[in-house]
């Protein structure tokens, strides 16, 4: 028995040494982004396939040459540096290290956007998601359009994140079992309908017991697959360089019966309760410029909060009006004109099947229905 | 005569305890030169890529287990030196791992779905596999302590799970370009692929007797799988598996 440790450590070391030269990288990824001479007005916002850059007022955007980090050892076309026109979005192609993969981003500069005050949700695009061995899925894409029919805001919804619980599910391919998606039973033409889902199969579950619909303004980035709280970046890229006043909108909402409780701690309410906020926040003073599920309505950073009080929302078959006006937070930041003009601040704009969706807490079912939302607020001086 | 010979070896299933019959069974088998040996012994091993794939960066972890094997083994000398070896064994092939892994073909099945992509992070792999195994080996005897065996093996899974989960990585959904997937602190997301195992095993296995006294004896047997242990329609995992175990313990002579 003398040769037992013997024969461990040599088996061992027969596993051990048998470790391969590393292989060449095989993801071809915008890790990072920079322009010369301190014109980005907030952090890029990188997404799988997209790069939104935030630039200052007065940036010349005809002429810009942003600087790629990539994934090492991948190679980007154009090149790093080469000054392009950003007035209509770019497009770049990453190759892996190992050239055996190729991506595509778009890259979009945003500045001097007009501010909108009407939200009506008649965009909607189809999002496809490729499901090798099976059929794909579709989920939607609520934007706002104008007159000319050009998208001027996309809205941010938990959907990417909830493809994984789809397939999971084996879900059919229909957009209308995603937590968020497009109704065309709205009040005027289209409207967003959020639903509280509850994963089937025990590995979705596990991952996330309950998806609430939720859109926002802002980017939802999946940075954590069991912690939608840090995924979604309310008001992300979103400068807001005026006094907001109210928020008003119509809503239908239907709770679901039995609440399914994923974080104790955060359970306040027995029955489920949709929610409808809007932040004015420092971005300058927000970690990361942006706020999440944790302190979108607690952090220090935030200058005014237009949130419906609980008593105001509830159930309601017919379209019902709300209107929330914008107060000073308690604990925040006060008001400055001169940080509000310098585009300091983002307004992020936030609803919510459950209102306890970002810690798991909801009601399968829960359903609410938004539509014809505007947004109040001082243009200039003495001018609403 | 061999009538005898198989109600002898009842009369000692029934009576086990029963010295004479022992006895008697002995002489029958002495007279026939016979080995009969019931043994018992435990399995380490691994059920292992070979070589290791270039998307395993490292093994954090290695558990055998506690795998047991019960058998019976037969052995007919011809001479003084060679023989013919055969029987029957219940064996566990155990072990737990947990590997680095860069790039690695992943499914997450569950309910009626699955979820394919590239993994970047930790695998834990837990591998249950009993199986009932044959060998046919030539026997060899080198001294009058110690005896040699080889021969191929064939092995049918009786009950097999391969599972186990992903932690601390990220999934890249489909390919490596897809939506990247994190799973940090403590999300870990499962995969089983038991239904996958392949039912017929086979490899070769080599082996060596040391007696102790007349009846007992130290045993060690490698065995080494020469097929995958998945189907053949199983993708998923991109490269091919294969049991390699050392069982060690002792027999019973009669």
């Amino acid at each position: 028995m003398k040769k037992f440790p013997l024969l461990l450590l040599l088996s061992m070391f027969f596993f051990v040494s048998c470790i391969q030269d590393e292989a060449p990288n095989a993801e071809a990824d915008i890790v990072s982004c920079v322009l010369d001479g301190n014109v980005l007005k907030r952090p890029p916002l990188i997404e799988n396939d997209k790069v939104t850059l935030v630039v200052s007022v007065g940036v010349n955007a005809a002429n810009l040459a942003p600087q790629f980090e990539l994934t090492p050892g991948a190679t980007i076309e154009p090149p790093s540096g080469t000054a392009r026109n950003f007035t209509f979005p770019q497009t770049y192609t990453v190759t892996s290290e190992d050239k055996k993969w190729k991506k595509t981003y778009t890259v979009t500069v945003q500045q001097d956007r007009s501010i909108l005050s009407d939200y009506d949700f008649e965009g909607v695009s189809l999002v496809r998601v490729e499901n090798p061995g099976s059929y794909p899925y579709h989920y939607h894409q609520i934007e706002e359009v104008d007159s000319q029919g050009s998208t001027t805001l996309v809205w941010a919804s938990g959907n990417s994140g909830f493809v994984l619980a789809a397939k999971l599910d084996g879900l059919p391919d229909d957009p209308t079992v995603f937590p968020t998606c497009s109704w065309d039973e709205g009040r005027t033409g289209k409207c967003v309908k959020l639903v509280t889902c509850r994963p089937k199969a025990s590995a979705a579950v596990a991952l996330a017991p309950i998806a609430a619909g939720n859109l926002f303004t802002g980017k939802f980035v999946l940075e954590n697959i069991n912690e939608p709280a840090v995924c979604t970046h309310f008001g992300a890229g979103e400068v807001f360089p005026y006094r907001p006043i109210s928020l008003e909108g119509y809503f239908k909402y239907k709770a679901g019966a039995t609440m399914t409780v994923g974080t104790p701690e955060q359970h306040k309410h027995d029955t489920d309760m949709w929610d409808i906020y809007a932040v004015l926040y420092d971005a300058t003073k927000a970690t990361n410029s942006y706020l999440d599920g944790y302190n979108i309505l607690s952090d220090p950073s935030i200058v005014l909060l237009a949130h419906l009080p609980r008593e105001e929302r509830h159930e309601a078959d017919d379209w019902t009006h709300f209107f929330i006006e914008f107060q000073p937070f308690e604990g925040g930041t006060a008001f400055d004109e001169a940080k509000m003009k310098n585009g300091d601040y983002n307004l992020a704009i936030v609803m919510s099947s459950s209102e306890e969706g970002a810690y798991f807490n909801g009601a399968e079912g829960s359903t609410l229905y938004v539509d014809d939302v505007k947004l109040h607020y001082e243009e200039e001086e003495g001018n609403q | 005569m061999k009538k005898q010979f198989i109600l002898t070896a009842i009369a000692l299933l029934l009576c086990l305890g029963q010295a004479k019959a022992q006895q008697l069974f002995h002489y029958n088998l002495k007279e026939h030169h016979i080995d009969f040996e019931v043994k018992a012994g435990f399995s380490i091993g691994g059920t292992s890529p070979l070589p290791l794939p270039e998307e395993i960066r490292s093994i954090e972890s290695y558990n055998p287990g506690l795998a047991l094997s019960l058998g019976i083994q037969v052995t007919k000398w011809f001479d003084n030196q060679w023989g013919f070896s055969s029987g029957i064994s219940f064996d566990n092939k155990k072990m737990s791992t947990e590997a680095r892994v860069k790039n690695y073909s992943m499914e997450l099945i569950d309910g009626g779905g699955r979820i394919k992509g590239n993994w970047t992070g930790l695998v834990q792999t837990d591998v249950t596999n009993s199986y009932l195994t044959v060998p046919v080996m030539a026997a060899y005897k080198l001294s009058s302590v110690w005896d040699l065996r080889f021969g191929p093996y064939v092995a049918y899974l009786m009950d097999g799970k391969f599972s186990g989960h992903v932690s601390d990585g990220y999934l890249r959904e489909n390919d490596p370009t897809g939506q990247k997937v994190p799973f940090t602190g403590d999300a870990t997301a499962t995969y089983d692929f038991s239904d996958n195992l392949r039912k017929f095993q086979w490899g070769l296995q080599a082996g060596g007797s040391w007696r102790v006294n007349r009846h007992f004896r130290l045993n060690a047997d490698l065995q080494w799988g020469l097929n995958d242990i998945f189907e053949k329609d199983f993708e998923t995992i991109t490269f091919s598996m294969y049991n390699i175990y050392l069982n060690l313990g002792f027999g019973y002579v009669f």
